[in-house]
């Protein structure tokens, strides 16, 4: 882990000149780029532990992503889970590693919310997301990469520790990481038609706390991947 | 709908309220004190929990990991993804005796092959007496095998947990119960004529805590924790 972090950073310094205004506005504005806490460790380490599948079809991103059960609701061997509670763009960066070394199938990838609750502008959020799709390319370029836009949010549940998280910014993001993919030919996945209300907002039935997914709401995503035929 | 959910889920919760009665009223001529019995469980995490498994599709002869929050946190099917029988995770976080034996239904729906049961801890949070617990069990037990009697029961001890790491108020003075509701269970199990899995040999230090490799937070395992209960399964041939 400590490897990983170290390998990073140098990675990061390569490429000051090219993101040289980002940064200056990351260290303005003091941008928190910390992933590497006790559960991101235990879930990384238990990661490393379990041998690599043939075709793995992975699930990527944060508690969102974690708190599906998707092995069950596919009843597919080979779908593993990858999500991390708290996790950040920074953070799958630096595990971008270990996912990628199966050579996976596929990848659902569902990650920002955690970055735009920090106050990450979303520029950088988007710059991140994209060195995510070129490193996949790069490494594994057999894998379908499906990069799913960001759940709306429901403003009126959310604590206060999410007040950074609005759906105008998501809105945003998710019309920039589109056309990222339109950019990279990797497929976007809007799930805003299916978690959405008439006004924009994660339809209250579907959520704990305006953000996190009843377990039964797993079952209308995991449904409308199959529809689109992503699985 | 819903509202028929909302009728379940209060008969549910009157009838616990129901029981809790009796056994209050019960257990005063056994002793001088008021026993109080907290039989609640279906909170909103449960709730949606119930929602879930009840909105999914019946999955036949599936292996079932039973339990709490211990069993709810564990990537059962990709620790077992070589097995050839589906992997199914009914594990509630903060659930109790009282909530696995009011959902031993909707388990026992699709005929599991095998279930594999874990509890026990959070009725010792609850200073829940022992026999309550144990009784709950084998009403469990009891039901699994009237309804789908080909279904083969593991019934797993509870964990100890390791009170310097834990730090809710009523984790404290609780490990010393384990060992003792243990013993109950693996009686239980023997009356029963069904496997009883010690996982303390595995996961406890030499003073019977739960080994603080193994936990960050002294009631739960880290996800690798899995991995040694996957093989200690395997080891035994229950799987």
């Amino acid at each position: 882990m400590h490897m990983n972090r170290l390998s990073y950073r140098n990675w990061k310094a390569l490429l000051l000149p090219f993101f040289l205004p980002a940064l200056t506005l990351a260290q303005s504005k003091g941008i928190d780029s910390t992933f590497d806490n006790q559960h991101y460790r235990a879930r990384l380490e238990f990661f490393k532990a379990m041998p690599n599948q043939k075709d793995e079809i992975v699930f990527l991103g944060n508690s969102i992503t974690e708190g599906g059960k998707w092995q069950e609701i596919l009843q597919r061997k080979h779908v593993i889970n990858r999500g991390i509670s708290g996790d950040v763009t920074y953070g799958i960066l630096a595990r971008l590693d270990e996912i990628l070394a199966s050579r996976p199938r596929k990848i659902f990838l569902l990650c920002g919310v955690n970055d735009m609750k920090r106050g990450i502008p979303l520029s950088i959020i988007s710059t991140n997301i994209e060195r995510i799709i070129k490193q996949v390319k790069k490494q594994s370029p057999n894998t379908a990469l499906f990069v799913q836009g960001l759940l709306p949010v429901n403003e009126s549940l959310l604590p206060k520790i999410y007040e950074e998280v609005r759906n105008d910014k998501i809105v945003l993001l998710n019309k920039a990481l589109k056309e990222l993919c339109t950019a990279h030919q990797v497929r976007f996945v809007d799930l805003q038609p299916i978690l959405a209300d008439g006004n924009g907002e994660l339809k209250a039935e579907l959520t704990i706390d305006g953000l996190h997914l009843k377990q039964a709401s797993y079952l209308i995503w995991a449904n409308y991947l199959k529809q689109q035929k992503l699985l | 709908m819903r509202s028929l959910e909302f009728f379940k889920v209060y008969r549910i919760f009157q009838g616990c309220f129901l029981i809790g009665i009796y056994l209050s009223v019960f257990s005063q001529p056994l002793s001088a004190q008021e026993i109080k019995i907290d039989s609640s469980y279906a909170n909103w995490y449960y709730q949606q929990r119930m929602a879930y498994f009840e909105q999914s599709p019946t999955i036949k002869g599936a292996i079932v990991f039973l339990g709490n929050s211990i069993t709810e946190r564990a990537e059962w099917q990709e620790l077992l993804a070589d097995l050839r029988y589906p992997v199914l995770n009914r594990g509630i976080g903060g659930d109790n005796s009282f909530g696995i034996l009011a959902r031993i239904d909707e388990v026992l729906r699709g005929r599991p092959r095998a279930i594999f049961l874990m509890d026990g801890i959070n009725d010792q949070f609850r200073k829940l007496p022992q026999e309550v617990s144990v009784n709950n069990y084998k009403r469990i037990i009891k039901r699994i095998k009237k309804i789908s009697p080909k279904t083969l029961i593991y019934l797993q001890s509870a964990l100890p947990i390791n009170e310097e790491l834990t730090k809710e108020p009523y984790t404290k003075g609780r490990n010393v119960l384990v060992p003792i509701l243990n013993e109950k269970l693996r009686q239980l199990a023997a009356d029963e004529n069904i496997p009883f899995v010690d996982l303390c040999p595995l996961f406890q230090d030499n003073e019977g805590k739960l080994n603080a490799v193994y936990s960050a937070d002294g009631i739960h395992l880290i996800p690798s924790a899995y991995i040694k209960w996957v093989q200690l399964l395997k080891e035994k041939k229950y799987l």
